[in-house]
């Protein structure tokens, strides 16, 4: 928190910045140097550094009786934090990597940006930043501080803005949270919250607003972690406040559907499919754009895309389809700061009735394409179905009736 | 007929007006009357909100613009253009199209109520002018304005005000919103805010054909994709009003562009505007009062914190267009259109990515319109 209307910079805080240098000291020292009684007293290996966690914020609280603090924006941000990362880099460099210590390499460090210009810094190589994380769909500019100019970048956002860049990893580390109703109805807060369905039906599906899925639930966790990591996002990290509750486990099983359905794919042979503003949305499907490309042409069919490079030795397409809007208030007049996928079932999770009837524009081949439709709860093929390599511009495909979201896949096969 | 009225009133003024000046179809303000017609208006624009929805959908993010000058010399009558948000593609791929919704805001600071046992109170009445409106009928994804104004005191969101006057386009119930062709409600936010009374008396036909020629060309444009934008709109719903008035000099228009948003978490929400970027608009016609050219500047940052005549340190960024007036619902604009107008830009002091000032050929943008 800012107390002294500095917005940070390299001259703020200074005395500060002393102590917040030995906490990262203190912190590399217990993670590559343990005591023998924990982790064997090897370095933890598992672990990335972040620095820090949604420092950006445009709209300061008062707290404790303080005055308001003014907003901390990138421009003030990113010299504290690059001052920090250099502390990292220095001090593991130094102490635990080779011929220093016992590290091949020092950990990862990552960086948790919410605007176009609390990331650009990072993006370059030497920045000493490897990972970039997102939180939520999309982050209202107002909030961290944005503008038209300066856009405001949720994870979903920012993978599809920066993912393709071979330098940087592009990271979701807090999405929509979820709750327990198991322990706490609600997941501990108020219906009114939206903040979980306040009811199952028999198949133990949420029965919310009629037609509508509340926000927070599986549904929900799942469409952001296909949609970034369909955006090539490098990792997914749901969050969760209740670690054994019903929704976590659901998914973390979901999650671990993603995991197996992504592990086979060729994914550096593949790209992202383009969907320009304004655009039509990939060539090689005619799914057109998606909302955050025309909203006003598609308001609600979200869908992420990937495509083999033009030089994949291999054909490997895939494509995932959600039905949802963007959180709102429980008015529905008014969207979330940290946005966030409300499902849309179009009519209930029982009674599937949304369908695809797409075509195809494949690269030409001479062996065949396996068109797969799967379900991304657990991974299971709903429809196969092989097609020519030859002839496949124009294909038409059609998918199962299906409740929420669907995956297509198409690869080539002899 | 009300084209044909501008047209009376101001070949009227022109047979009046000296051949070689242009001065008398405008009267000179006192920076004082600038300025009390800014805040009015700016305490206006600050009661007002506005949502695009796409029928069958709602809400979904887009952001449209709400146009706000005062249509008489009288302080408690305005005017208001509600437009989509309509501009988007790539730089050299640009289009336009887009639905509008005019209407007109009448204040007053008291009216009786049915029952003489009832105090007076102010009043505050928003009526859609459906002749000027694009009436939606809501087929899938036809777009519809929202337009509300909060009459509380001390009113927090707009978006959601506890006296609301709520008034769209709609022919019939979209998303559970009725349609709502006009409004009334009693509200003591109206003289709270001083929203009745007058700054001045010199405002004139001419100034407010100006007002509505300004309402028609320009354009505010979150998702136009220019240099340096991301392929990615943020679709938050933020939003724009522009409060049109007019400068001292009797040739300088204003337009203070007001970029706002609620934003919520959880079941609290938390309306705020985001940057205030004030504009001049320097016009310049001949001495049958027709527009000929014109330049447009954005003003400075103000030093102190917000005040009137300045810009906000920090604007938003967006894109404003000045282009020629579109026929809404009916036509589209393409980029060759977009290369005879004006493109501005502020986003910060010395950022690269500002575009301060640009000439405007009015004679050229309203060259096929029966307004010049």
């Amino acid at each position: 928190m800012q107390l002294d209307g500095s917005n940070g910079g390299a001259n703020a805080n200074e005395a500060l910045r002393t102590y917040q240098k030995l906490v990262i000291d203190w912190t590399l020292d217990a993670l590559d140097a343990p005591p023998s009684t924990i982790n064997g007293g090897l370095p933890f290996d598992n672990v990335y550094f972040e620095i820090a966690n949604e420092p950006e914020n445009g709209q300061p609280l008062t707290t404790c009786g303080y005055p308001t603090p003014i907003a901390a924006l990138a421009s003030g941000v990113t010299p504290w934090q690059q001052s920090m990362i250099a502390e990292v880099l220095a001090y593991e460099s130094s102490h635990y990597v080779s011929p220093s210590g016992s590290l091949a390499y020092g950990h990862l460090v990552a960086v948790q940006p919410f605007t176009q210009a609390g990331t650009t810094p990072y993006l370059a190589t030497g920045s000493g930043v490897t990972v970039v994380n997102g939180h939520y769909t999309q982050i209202a500019a107002r909030v961290a501080g944005g503008s038209a100019a300066n856009p405001a970048l949720g994870a979903i956002t920012l993978a599809r803005t920066y993912a393709g860049q071979s330098n940087i990893i592009i990271a979701s580390n807090e999405g929509k949270i979820s709750g327990d109703t198991t322990a706490f109805p609600w997941g501990g807060m108020g219906e009114t919250c939206g903040w979980e369905a306040s009811m199952r039906n028999s198949s133990g599906q949420p029965t919310g607003v009629p037609g509508v899925d509340c926000f927070g639930e599986a549904d929900s966790a799942r469409a952001e972690a296909w949609e970034f990591m369909l955006d090539l996002g490098g990792a997914f990290d749901h969050v969760g406040y209740y670690w054994n509750s019903d929704f976590g486990v659901t998914i973390r099983q979901g999650l671990g559907a993603l995991r197996t359905f992504l592990t086979p794919l060729p994914l550096r042979q593949m790209v992202t499919s383009p969907d320009p503003p304004n655009g039509n949305g990939p060539s090689w499907v005619s799914i057109g754009p998606s909302p955050y490309a025309n909203p006003s042409k598609n308001p609600s069919k979200y869908w992420a895309a990937l495509q083999p490079t033009s030089t994949a030795p291999s054909l490997t397409y895939v494509l995932y389809i959600h039905h949802s809007s963007s959180r709102k208030n429980p008015t529905g007049n008014s969207f979330l700061a940290f946005g966030g996928y409300q499902p849309i079932f179009n009519t209930s999770p029982t009674n599937p009735k949304y369908s695809e009837n797409l075509s195809l524009c494949l690269t030409p081949q001479t062996q065949h394409y396996s068109v797969q439709w799967l379900d991304p709860k657990n991974g299971a093929v709903l429809s196969t179905r092989t097609i020519s390599g030859m002839s496949a511009c124009g294909t038409p495909t059609s998918s199962p009736n299906y409740a929420y979201d669907i995956v297509l896949k198409v690869s080539q096969v002899p | 007929m009300r084209v044909v009225s501008w047209f009376v009133c101001a070949s009227a003024v022109m047979l009046s007006a000296p051949a070689a000046s242009a001065a008398p179809l405008t009267n000179p303000l006192t920076p004082d009357q600038v300025t009390c017609d800014e805040l009015q208006l700016e305490r206006v624009a600050g009661r007002l909100a506005i949502v695009e929805g796409l029928a069958g959908s709602g809400a979904v993010g887009l952001h449209p613009s709400l146009f706000l000058w005062h249509s008489s010399d009288g302080g408690s009558t305005y005017s208001a253009l509600a437009v989509t948000d309509g501009i988007m593609g790539p730089s050299g791929n640009l289009e336009r199209q887009e639905t509008q919704l005019a209407l007109d805001l009448v204040l007053h600071p008291a009216t009786d109520p049915l029952n003489p046992g009832r105090p007076l109170l102010p009043q505050g009445s928003l009526v859609r002018r459906e002749q000027d409106s694009n009436l939606v009928t809501p087929a899938p994804l036809a777009a519809y304005l929202t337009v509300t104004m909060a009459l509380e005191p001390n009113a927090q969101n707009p978006f959601q005000p506890t006296i609301p006057l709520l008034v769209n386009n709609l022919t019939a119930t979209s998303d559970g919103e009725p349609p709502a062709a006009h409004a009334d409600a009693a509200g003591r936010g109206i003289t709270q805010d001083n929203l009745t009374s007058s700054c001045e008396s010199a405002l004139t036909d001419f100034d407010l054909r100006i007002f509505t020629v300004l309402s028609r060309t320009v354009r505010l444009a979150q998702c136009a994709l220019l240099g340096g934008s991301l392929p990615s709109c943020n679709p938050d719903g933020s939003a724009y009003n522009i409060t049109l008035f007019r400068g001292a000099d009797p040739q300088t228009y204003r337009a203070n562009v007001y970029f706002y948003a609620v934003d919520c978490e959880n079941n609290t929400c938390s309306y705020g505007v985001i940057s205030k970027v004030a504009w001049a608009f320097k016009m310049n016609w001949d001495a049958s009062g027709t527009l000929t050219t014109g330049e447009v500047s954005v003003l400075p940052p103000c030093p102190n914190g917000p005040a009137p005549g300045c810009s906000d340190q920090q604007g938003d960024g967006t894109p404003l267009f000045i282009l020629p007036p579109l026929w809404p619902g009916h036509s589209h604009q393409g980029q060759h259109v977009f290369d005879l107008g004006a493109l501005l830009r502020y986003d910060s002091p010395g950022s690269p990515k500002n575009i301060p000032s640009a000439t405007v050929n009015w004679g050229v943008l309203l060259a096929n319109s029966a307004w010049n």
